[in-house]
Formats: C-alpha cells, sequence, structure tokens
C-alpha cells in the first residue's frame, strides 16, 4: 500500500468526461481487477486507468468483529 | 488516515461517549492533533497509557499516530515492579495516567507522566490546528503491546501502521454504521481488541461508549441508557452477562450484535446466550495481538445454524472459530512444517497483510515466505472451519488474559515447604481456563491449599492464584527431566469433574 504524500494541486481544471465524482470511502477497480485504490477525500472528479473509467468495487459485508 | 476521513465524512456525528462527556469526529479529530502537538514537543518516543477506558483512549491512539511515535497502552493489573520494569523500556515517553495507578510507582527519569484529566483539557480546544496532511510512513510502528511470553518477561510486540490499515480496510467497510449505532468498549485499552474496536469504529462511523470497568450490572445498564447496538466481550464477560440477565430489569431491546473472542468460549455458556438473546447476532472472532486482532471468524447464521442443526458436524461448529477473513491465509502444520490435511491436528500458521509477527526485541518471527507461527494448536474441518485446542505451548488463558505457568511455579518454589511445583490450566465454566497446580511437600513439611494460595496471591496478581492444588508424592517427567504438563492438566481436568 502506498502513503498519500503530496497534496493534490488546486489550480488543475475539471475535465467533462471525468467528473462523475469520487466518493470517500469507497475502493475503485479498473476493469481487468490490477488496480484498486481507495478514495480518502472524495471530489467532483472521477478515476481512469489507461483511460477506461475505474468503478466501485462490492466488497463482500463482513460481520462485526470487534 | 482513518480519523481524517471520518471526521471528513460525518465531522459532527458523535464519535465518542464516556460517562456525560462526548466528542464528534470532528472535535476528536482536533483533540488528537494537540496531543500530538504535545508529544512531539516533549520529544517523546512513546505514548504510553495506563488507565481505564475513558475519552482519553482514542484521543491518544490517534494522537500517537499522529505524531508518529507508538501507542503503547499498559495494562493496570500489574504489579508496581513490572510496571517500572516496562516504563523503564519506554524512556522518553508520556504516559497519560491517573493517581489510582502511579500513586505508588517509582516513575523512573525520562517518563513524563501525565493525569488524565490534565491531558484531557489541554487537548480539548476549539482553536483549529495546523494540519501538515502527512501521514504516518506505512511501513512504521504503530501499536506497541506487551503480551506474556512462555518464560514470564513481557514480550513487546509490534504492529506497524500497515498491519492496522490492513486489517482495518479488509474487514470493515467504511462509513456503514447508521447514526444511531453505538458500540459498547468495555475490553480494557490494552488488549488488542480494545484497540481494534476503536479503530473499526473510527472507520464504520459507528459512536464509541467506553465503558471504564466490566461488570455485568454496569454492561447491561450502559447498554440499555446508551442504545448500545453492538459489543465486544470476551467469554468470562458474557458468563456473567447471561447469569445477571434474569436478575436485571434491563431493556437490550437495539442490542443487534455481540462479537466475542479472547479465549475458549464453554459451549454451555454460548447456547444459553444464543437462547437467552434470540434477536442478537453473535460473533466468534479469532485473533491474536500480533495479527492484528481479528484472523478467523465464525458468523451470526452459522451460530443459529448450529445450535438449531440435527447434523452433529454443523452443531459441532458451534465450538468452532469459524473461516479465516478474506485478507488472511491459514494453514495447519505438523512438527516437521509439513501441511496438513482436514481433521488433522497441528499448529496453525497464518500469512497476509495485517498479520505483524514481530517483536522489538527479537524482530519479525515471519519465515521467509512471510507465514506466522501462531503457536495455537488446532485442526480444520473438510469444510474449512478452523477449531482450536489449546496452545501449543503451555500458556494459560483465564478470561482472555495470558498466564505463564512458570511465574507461578517459581513462587511456589519458594515456599520453604514445597520441594516441587508445576501449574497448568484446567477447564473452568467461568474463566475458560483457569490456574491450577500440582505440588511435592518437602519431608516432614504440611501446609494446606489455603495457605500455599495466599502465599501467591501476596506475591503475584490474583488471576496467578491456583483455584486448585494437588499435593502429589512427585511430579511426572520425562526421560530427558522435562515435566510433564499436559499430564498434571489431565489430572486437575479430572479433579475438576470429579468436583462437579
Amino acid at each position: 500500500m502506498l502513503a498519500p504524500t503530496e497534496p493534490a494541486s488546486t489550480e488543475a481544471r475539471l475535465d467533462p468526461a471525468h467528473s462523475q465524482g469520487t466518493l470517500i470511502g469507497k475502493r475503485y477497480i479498473d476493469a481487468q481487477d490490477r488496480v484498486e485504490m481507495l478514495c480518502t477525500q472524495g471530489g467532483q472528479g472521477s478515476l481512469t486507468f489507461e483511460g477506461v473509467a475505474m468503478t466501485v468495487k462490492q466488497a463482500k459485508a463482513l460481520p462485526s468483529s470487534d | 488516515m482513518l480519523l481524517d476521513m471520518a471526521a471528513e465524512a460525518f465531522p459532527n456525528r458523535i464519535a465518542l461517549t464516556s460517562g456525560s462527556a462526548s466528542l464528534t469526529y470532528r472535535e476528536l479529530q482536533t483533540a488528537a492533533h494537540r496531543a500530538a502537538e504535545r508529544i512531539r514537543a516533549c520529544g517523546c518516543r512513546h505514548a504510553a497509557l495506563l488507565d481505564t477506558n475513558s475519552l482519553a483512549v482514542p484521543v491518544l491512539l490517534f494522537g500517537a499516530a499522529y505524531a508518529a511515535v507508538p501507542y503503547v497502552p499498559l495494562s493496570y493489573r500489574l504489579t508496581g515492579r513490572e510496571l517500572e520494569e516496562l516504563l523503564d523500556r519506554l524512556i522518553p515517553a508520556t504516559l497519560v495516567t491517573t493517581a489510582e495507578y502511579v500513586g505508588a510507582l517509582r516513575i523512573p527519569a525520562g517518563i513524563e507522566a501525565v493525569e488524565r484529566g490534565d491531558f484531557l483539557a489541554n487537548v480539548s480546544t476549539v482553536e483549529p490546528v495546523h494540519h501538515t496532511g502527512e501521514y504516518p510512513d506505512p511501513t512504521s510502528p504503530a501499536i506497541q503491546l506487551f503480551t506474556s511470553g512462555t518464560t514470564g518477561k513481557p514480550k513487546a510486540a509490534i504492529l506497524r501502521h500497515q498491519n492496522a490499515l490492513s486489517y482495518i480496510l479488509g474487514s470493515v467497510e467504511f462509513g456503514s454504521a447508521a447514526e444511531t449505532e453505538a458500540t459498547l468498549i468495555a475490553v480494557p485499552p490494552y488488549h488488542v481488541a480494545g484497540i481494534a474496536a476503536v479503530l473499526s469504529s473510527t472507520y464504520a462511523g459507528r459512536r464509541m461508549v467506553m465503558l471504564p470497568a466490566f461488570d455485568a450490572v454496569q454492561w447491561l445498564r450502559t447498554c440499555a441508557a446508551e442504545h448500545i447496538t453492538h459489543a465486544f466481550v470476551v467469554p468470562t464477560m458474557l458468563a456473567r452477562i447471561i447469569d445477571q440477565l434474569g436478575g436485571e430489569e434491563v431493556t437490550l431491546s437495539a442490542l443487534r450484535s455481540i462479537a466475542y473472542g479472547g479465549g475458549r468460549m464453554p459451549r454451555t455458556v454460548i447456547e444459553r446466550a444464543l437462547r437467552l438473546l434470540p434477536a442478537v447476532d453473535f460473533t466468534n472472532a479469532y485473533g491474536l495481538t500480533e495479527t492484528s486482532s481479528t484472523i478467523c471468524l465464525l458468523a451470526p447464521g452459522e451460530h443459529r445454524a448450529a445450535l438449531d442443526s440435527q447434523d452433529p458436524d454443523v452443531r459441532r461448529r458451534l465450538g468452532s472459530v469459524g473461516k479465516p477473513l478474506p485478507g488472511i491465509e491459514l494453514q495447519v502444520r505438523d512438527g516437521a512444517g509439513r501441511e496438513l490435511g482436514p481433521d488433522e491436528p497441528g499448529v496453525i500458521f497464518v500469512r497476509g497483510g495485517q498479520v505483524a509477527g514481530e517483536y522489538r526485541d527479537t524482530g519479525s518471527m515471519l519465515d521467509v515466505e512471510g507465514w506466522f507461527c501462531t503457536r495455537d494448536y488446532g485442526w480444520l474441518d473438510r469444510e474449512g472451519y478452523v477449531y482450536l485446542d489449546g496452545r501449543a505451548d503451555d500458556i494459560i488463558v483465564r478470561g482472555g488474559e495470558n498466564i505463564s505457568p512458570g511465574e507461578i511455579e517459581a513462587v511456589l518454589l519458594a515456599h520453604p515447604a514445597v520441594s516441587d511445583a508445576v501449574a497448568a490450566g484446567m477447564p473452568s465454566e467461568e474463566w475458560g481456563e483457569a490456574v491450577g497446580a500440582a505440588v511435592v511437600m518437602k519431608e516432614g513439611t504440611a501446609v494446606c491449599a489455603a495457605e500455599l494460595q495466599q502465599w501467591v496471591r501476596e506475591r503475584l496478581r490474583s488471576s496467578r492464584v491456583p483455584e486448585l492444588i494437588l499435593f502429589r508424592e512427585r511430579l511426572p517427567y520425562n526421560e530427558m527431566g522435562k515435566v510433564l504438563r499436559c499430564n498434571v492438566r489431565a489430572e486437575l481436568s479430572a479433579a475438576v469433574c470429579d468436583m462437579r
């Protein structure tokens, strides 16, 4: 797992083609399930990998164990 | 990171309650940043806690993470001398505590002791705190927990940020709790389950209610008063809660989920609990300090199916710890390290991101392929359910507390009339396992069990006092001169059965 180190640039403009939004706490995977990302701060932009939109991974719900 | 996400997504939700005091997620985040500033300012290398559950527990846990020093909760059940030895190993450190626990202690130079009340007063502020936006290095130590080793000298288990995160991200869905949900944290802060409860509740967005010290009546009353929906208990706590259920006029209508672990659950206790609380989901969680808490679970549906089934294979699952979490691989191996098949007992090995398997003094205990030996003995059934059958070594697990027989034996042997002694676990309805002992007296001496029990009580904690002492002519040894503890354990078990 990688730690986020650099704060995101505030200068960038949102590309309307990538404005579906990204939700805090959701995991995003690419179509072939090679890359998985966790959104730690939500925003209007959306994620792509190799030009293809990443989708929300549906995690299997586990019972609370603590 | 976990707290930052919670504070971002639901800043005004109540994060925790202790008595009449509460903090929102935003307030908890601010207080943790303030605590981090204090830790950095004093140049401490550890953020230690010697206290019962209170608001200070999550504040210091997250504050230590922001300051990039390990959080080190200490057991208030230790004797003064044991604590002084541990404090010596933590210099330089800040220690959040109360007079009740440090009043009689010699605090070594380099340990800055802070009263809990002063600590909380100093960190609660409405002034904005400068956020650096940085996270600690994921490979740096997040938590250091002292566990009782086989020799009796506590080992410092290290959990790195990446281990704890791997467990939380792998087992909890972010923000999955409704605002009305509340979890009752009744395990002590120095137990890995207490730490896991803080982390997973924060990530789920579930309000934490801190219970300072467990007592069945207080637990039930707090459940009712705070509309508790979730709780974690060790088997001993559950046994006391269900004993109390009949006598207490309380409503547990909000309670939906009880998770349990930390020791062997007697079948009679869990069966009674399932019948007395038909609307509650029970989850058995098996884990170790070294694995960042839970590695296997037996889900609520599997409990109910086992209770009602006529199939003996399904019925016996109530005695299983369930199946490994998705992020955990588990193997049972024989003494030569070969992987065993279904129903063949051996030692349990695990591998996964949450498995830390590391001690401060000895370094990583993982093998080259990343496997960790749990030292738990057990087997897998054909469906992949994990069954445990005691420790591979002889640690006595009494009510979730690990007790090394060695220290009890040393004290017994120090008695002028004792020539030989062995301590071992024996089955207990109340504790899962209790301490028993067999002793040989010197010729011409006579002492009763009560006198030896008093002797131990004066020198060790009360949990170390053998509940049953057998007097023998000699103790069983093998030809290598090693005492056959398993034989003593069998004799103790037989004696316990006779007494019932």
